[in-house]
């Protein structure tokens, strides 16, 4: 038995799809846009686009497209999953949402028929009575669409053309009329039928052409008046309608045109994209015959520039354009009438991040917080790019104010000044030898005067107090200011002309220390008292007077509570002291640290707990439980939040309170279900906040951020930040090294090579072009290539620093030598670090690589040396480190190479039982080897004898894209029809056949392709705090660029949530009524199994969405287990088990 | 060529035309809004259902070519246009479900025909 949760930490970002059309209403403009499973719906609006709903599908779409019947006022939709299930939806707003209703929905699937090469077709004929699809090869499935009748028949059709390109309705003929490209062996031609929809049948259509481009990929039908096809070829674009043929071979188009956008109704414009990036803008000149009719006279195309390769586009309004894009971010472009330079006709509005296609990545805690950030390579060709993704809390920036020198502030308070109502007016910012006030009107912000404030001193402190007073603390006194008469109504001065070294205040207590000594007051009307002095062992550094209430409101209004007890921090013995009010008697004193002093203490209370948090100056932060009662502190806790002195500030988020920890790395702690939550803020570095409720920006924070004070909200959730490396080539494989500060990477670009001769020419500068130092590889292979090829793949490794991901180095291999893998290690007793690539030479003639090279460099003080290389026989796919040995996967075997005190790589052992071995995994001395279309297998390396032996394989037939190894006995793998499964390694079994079957133990349909599996986690990583009785943190990248996470959860925990799972499934409506079970069943094309093993956290995390009522519905007659002891589970037990599995992403 | 371009990219058709005017980059970043999931769970069953088509693309092929046999048999031999041979309609459902009984045709006749030979 296995249990496992697998959930989406980052929804996938590749756009497969998009569709125009007026779905929301007759009157809407919509983007539809498909996102492997997940569709994003968007209003064209004058503000831009507007998002309404992501409406996930349980499958893969294959075809999305809108259609509108006779008498509809809007378009219908229809999806065709990959799994063939057909369904028509229609939206309907309802109030304050909206439903998407299923109109119809069916199983397309055929039971007997070969899935096409080619791709899935899917069409609907302009009438919009007949869907057409292609789903196995050689037949035409039909769908006749009649909005009455209760049942919808379809029907298949065979035809004698096996390989069809693609196929369309065609405007302009009474009965439905297909036309088709089909590949044979002479070539590509083109054909139509017309579709006899009473008799089942198809003749031949009016009108054929053979032997066209040959490759002819794609045509666009064109709507009437002119009607007619449009074939778009590798070389030529061809206007056909069966009296006319005018082909054209424009010299702009070099790369394959893989899309395309009709921009005008009439059909007489189309947007073309390629596999370069480029657009294209495609008119049919034509001319008005006598008889009122149009023909095609020419055609004429024109380049309009670059753009992310594109691959769906869409024509909205205006003249801007939507790019979908697969391989790099998808935009969203407006086209000028009249070139503008570089960028030619094209203007980009926006960019939308995709971390797709997710080629390889690394987790890596750059910082050392203790929070992984994940690395991914990104993106293909020109698109190539490094993504650094790590969580947390957003700001929202909302204003920000140029002030330089707000660097070197030394606080920031909020007050009410002049407007006594409940919203701030004011902000008091102070520097050494002076304070500055701004007053906030609206938006507006102004510097201005306070009446009875000191400007001219450093504020430590100040505050709206009660009685209608203001307090101000300078190092030389403490200022009350009277509201009503706008004046100083009181002064404390210490004695001696001493200073004030620190000082803090709540509404109506003071507490301060000049030096040792510590000073309590009470605020009264027109006056501050002194309650209390005592002389500590050493100067305070720090000290906190915070009232411990759980309502915020608690401390305003007539009887807000007052402070019991308060703490400091000492220089000197570095201890926090908790103290008792108003005596300052001494309560309770704790070591914090040996060298570093405390900076900055708070009393806070989350969730009805009470808590003391002080941190250090190296940024460290300890907390601690604290009992009021007795000021005793316990659970001491520690975690590292920056690196720099770290200041602490309590503000109100969402009704419950949220500290603020200001430093180099900005976090966030706030409490959920009573455990503390350490966030990220994604803002470089803040010396100072303040909480800004005013009339212009409510429930806002006041950051001093570098040379700005920033105004902005806060996000009520984390969630994941990305930043983008171009690279302008493709990324291939990744390594950290942390000994060198650095990433290795291997990358592919494509050089240009010259008709002439060998010469290469580089077509664009990328990463391992710019470099700051470029070497190339000696030729090892001097073999020439047969045959002329207009390009040439140049693979590299590139050396990027870890913090300014600069290339410092970049190491050309030899011509068509391409790198297959790297690692970081050290190797046998060697004290060094090295980068190891391993790497193929590929020629076309070759059905796999016949040989390689494995290189091993160092880099250091800023030089790449090449310390060994090895020739092996095979391309090296995969490398790993394994007991300082190198373990490298070479075609069909597994090999160990020692490294020699004479800095050599010697074969060892190799083990050759595979197909061709493709991913590596190793723990101890045991090896998880992937395979092409085996599956994974287990081998055990022996000292010894020096033998690498199979002990254990899985016998499915798995054409495997990554595998893991989770711990001794169980072994993840992802497969190539989108699924995961985990073997067990049965080491108890008593037979020598049993031991050697891995056995599958859980099973589960991701639905997308993974690349790549890495141990690690998103999420702080808190010491003492683990929030989930789950161990083992898997985190996934795929093709469409999302990032999930698999963790193994205790088996009650699992059938807790397998319970949820189960009723959610059936509370929560599939769009397109897809069972939930049949969708997450693992399915390949030899066989389809129900899912297990595995818990769906996009199910089960849904639950946090619903209303109350649903939830109850949900956790009625569910059982938890609490204390040994099991009992009905209430909503919030769920919402708990729910929000707790929430935070592991 | 310049002209041309103009010529090409002038008049772009326009469905809203205050789409996209009030666009602004600066502040679209900054307000970019999350889409929220579209979660149902209202009780609602499809109002139409997509059949299986049962029927095999073979028998079908073979029935028609009977039927159309029999048709012109009966052309021929009556030489009248009523002909009940067409009237009993081949509903797709029904069709496995009949009693298969053997076409004249021989195996390698099915095959060698197609559609296009056909008409």
């Amino acid at each position: 038995m296995s249990s496992n949760y697998i959930v989406t930490a980052h929804k996938p970002t590749a756009v497969k799809q998009c569709i125009t059309g007026n779905f929301t209403s007759g009157s809407d403009l919509n983007l539809l846009i498909s996102k492997n499973t997940r569709l994003e719906l968007f209003t064209v609006t004058p503000e831009g686009l507007r998002p309404v709903k992501e409406i996930n599908i349980y499958g893969r779409i294959a075809v999305l497209k809108f259609f509108r019947p006779e008498g509809e006022d809007r378009d219908l939709l229809f999806i065709l999953t990959e799994r063939y299930h057909g369904c028509i939806l229609q939206y309907k707003a309802t109030d304050g949402g909206c439903e998407i209703i299923t109109k119809a929905s069916g199983d397309l699937s055929d039971t007997v028929g070969r899935p096409p090469e080619t791709g899935i077709i899917g069409i609907i004929d302009p009438t919009s009575k007949l869907i057409g699809l292609r789903l196995y090869e050689g037949v035409f499935k039909f769908l006749p669409y009649d909005p009455t009748s209760e049942e919808l028949r379809p029907f298949n059709i065979r035809i004698e053309e096996l390989s069809v390109i693609d196929a369309k309705f065609l405007h302009g003929y009474t009965t439905p009329t297909l036309v088709i490209i089909y590949q044979n062996s002479q070539g590509r031609h083109v054909k139509t039928y017309i579709v006899d929809v009473r008799d089942k049948e198809v003749v031949a259509g009016p009108w054929k052409q053979e032997n066209i481009d040959a490759e002819a990929n794609f045509i666009i039908n064109v709507p009437k008046p002119l009607a007619g096809s449009i074939i778009i070829g590798q070389e030529s674009i061809t206007y056909h309608n069966g009296d006319k043929y005018i082909p054209i071979a424009p010299p702009q188009i070099k790369d394959t045109i893989n899309c395309y956008a009709p921009v005008d109704k009439d059909g007489s414009r189309y947007l073309l994209g390629d596999l370069a990036g480029h657009l294209f803008i495609l008119l049919l000149e034509s001319d008005e015959m006598m008889d009122g009719t149009n023909t095609v006279r020419d055609l004429k195309i024109e380049l309009l520039g670059e753009v992310s390769i594109p691959e769906a586009i869409s024509y909205l309004d205006n003249g801007v354009v939507y790019i979908g894009s697969r391989l790099g971010d998808s935009q969203l472009i407006r086209l000028h009438t009249t070139p503008v330079e570089v960028q030619l006709c094209v203007f980009v509005l926006d960019t939308y991040t995709n971390l797709g296609p997710i080629i390889d990545m690394c987790v890596v805690d750059l910082d050392r917080q203790g929070q992984g950030q994940v690395v991914t390579c990104s993106g293909a060709f020109k698109e190539g790019s490094l993504r650094i993704i790590r969580n947390g809390i957003g700001i929202q920036e909302h204003a920000s104010i140029d002030l330089p020198g707000i660097k070197e502030n030394k606080g920031l308070w909020p007050l009410r000044v002049f407007d006594t109502s409940r919203s701030y007016d004011t902000l008091v910012i102070s520097f050494v030898g002076h304070s500055r006030i701004l007053q906030l009107s609206g938006e507006e912000v102004e510097e201005t005067d306070l009446p009875g404030f000191d400007d001219e001193s450093q504020t430590f402190y100040c505050s709206n107090v009660c009685h209608n007073q203001l307090v101000q603390i300078t190092e030389k006194s403490i200022r009350l200011i009277s509201h009503t008469e706008r004046r100083q109504v009181h002064e404390w001065k210490p004695k001696n002309d001493r200073h004030i070294s620190v000082a803090t205040c709540n509404k109506s207590q003071v507490l301060l220390a000049i030096g040792s000594s510590l000073h309590y007051f009470e605020i009264q009307p027109g006056e501050v008292i002194e309650r209390a002095c005592v002389d500590l062992p050493h100067e305070v550094a720090c000290l906190t007077i915070e009232p411990l209430v759980s309502d915020p409101s608690e401390l305003e209004g007539p009887d807000f509570v007052t402070a019991s007890i308060c703490a400091v921090g000492l220089w000197n013995d570095n201890t926090a002291r908790v103290l008792k009010l108003p005596t300052l008697e001494e309560m309770h004193q704790q070591k914090l640290a040996d060298e570093i002093i405390p900076r900055s203490i708070l009393l806070v209370q989350f969730d009805g707990i009470n808590y003391l948090l002080v941190t250090l100056g190296d940024g460290t932060l300890f907390y601690f439980t604290l009992n009021p009662e007795t000021g005793y502190i316990s659970d001491r806790k520690k975690v590292p939040l920056g690196t720099q002195p770290t200041s602490l500030s309590v503000f109100t988020s969402g009704g419950s309170r949220t500290v603020f920890a200001c430093s180099d790395r900005p976090t966030v702690v706030y409490s959920s279900n009573k455990k503390l939550v350490f966030s990220n803020v994604n803002l470089k570095e803040v010396s100072h906040m303040c909480p800004l409720d005013s009339d212009g920006y409510p429930d806002s924070l006041a950051l001093a951020n570098d040379n700005t004070l920033l105004i902005g909200t806060i996000d009520e959730i984390q969630k994941l930040h990305i930043r983008t490396v171009p690279l302008y080539e493709s990324p291939r494989r990744i390594a950290y090294q942390e000994e060198s500060q650095c990433f290795g990477l291997v990358t592919l670009r494509t050089d240009s090579v010259d008709a002439t001769g060998d010469k290469m020419k580089i077509t664009r500068p990328s990463a391992s072009t710019q470099a700051s130092v470029c070497t190339k590889s000696p030729p090892v292979d001097g073999r020439s290539v047969e045959g002329f090829s207009a390009t040439a793949d140049i693979g590299s490794l590139l050396i990027i620093d870890q913090h300014t991901f600069e290339v410092h180095h970049a190491y050309q291999l030899d011509t068509n030598e391409e790198p297959l893998s790297i690692m970081s290690c050290k190797l046998g007793s060697d004290p060094n670090s090295y980068f190891v690539v391993g790497t193929a030479f590929v020629y076309m003639e070759e059905t796999e690589p016949k040989h390689g090279r494995i290189l091993v460099f160092h880099y250091i003080d800023n030089k790449l040396t090449l310390v060994a290389e090895k020739e092996v026989k095979g391309a090296v796919f995969c490398l790993c480190q394994f007991n300082g040995h190198v373990l490298a996967a070479i075609n069909t075997s597994v090999s160990i190479y020692q490294w020699t005190t004479e800095k050599e790589l010697r074969a060892e052992c190799s083990n050759q039982s595979n197909i061709l071995a493709l991913y590596l995994k190793c723990k101890g001395d045991f090896v998880l080897v992937g395979d092409l279309m085996r599956s994974m297998s287990i081998l055990n390396y022996k000292h010894v004898e020096g033998n690498l032996d199979e002990i254990a394989k899985d016998y499915s037939p798995n054409w495997m894209t990554a595998v893991e190894i989770l711990d001794d006995d169980n072994f993840l793998g992802a497969e190539n029809f989108y699924n995961v499964f985990i073997c067990q390694k049965d080491s108890g079994a008593t037979t020598d056949e049993e031991r050697s079957k891995l056995r599958e133990a859980a099973l589960f349909h991701v639905g997308d392709s993974i690349n790549t599996f890495r141990h690690g986690s998103l999420v702080m990583q808190n010491v003492g705090e683990t929030a989930v009785s789950s161990k083992g943190h898997i985190l996934f990248g795929t093709v469409h660029g999302s990032i999930g996470v698999i963790t193994t959860v205790d088996e009650d925990l699992y059938a807790f949530l397998h319970s949820i799972q189960n009723r959610l499934a059936k509370v929560i409506k599939s769009v397109g009524n897809i069972d939930h079970e049949s969708w997450r069943s693992f399915c390949t094309n030899e066989k389809t199994e129900a899912h297990r093993g595995f818990v769906d956290g996009d199910l089960i995390e849904c639950f946090l969405d619903l209303n109350r009522e649903k939830m109850a519905e949900v956790a009625k007659g569910l059982m938890v287990k609490e204390h040994g002891t099991k009992r009905e589970a209430t909503v919030d037990d769920l919402i708990k088990a729910v929000e707790e599995m929430n935070r592991i992403h | 060529m310049e002209e041309d371009k103009g010529e090409i990219l002038g008049n772009f058709p326009s469905f809203n035309a205050m789409n996209f005017t009030k666009f602004d980059p600066q502040s679209n970043d900054k307000k970019k809004k999350k889409i929220s999931v579209y979660l149902s769970t209202e009780e609602s069953k499809p109002q139409q259902v997509i059949k299986k088509d049962r029927s095999s693309i073979l028998l079908r092929y073979l029935y028609q070519q009977l039927d159309k046999k029999k048709h012109e048999n009966l052309k021929h031999k009556i030489n009248t246009g009523d002909s009940q041979a067409s009237a009993d309609g081949n509903s797709p459902d029904d069709e496995p479900r009949r009693k298969i009984f053997k076409p004249s045709h021989s195996k390698d006749d099915v095959t060698s025909t197609s559609f296009s030979e056909k008409t």
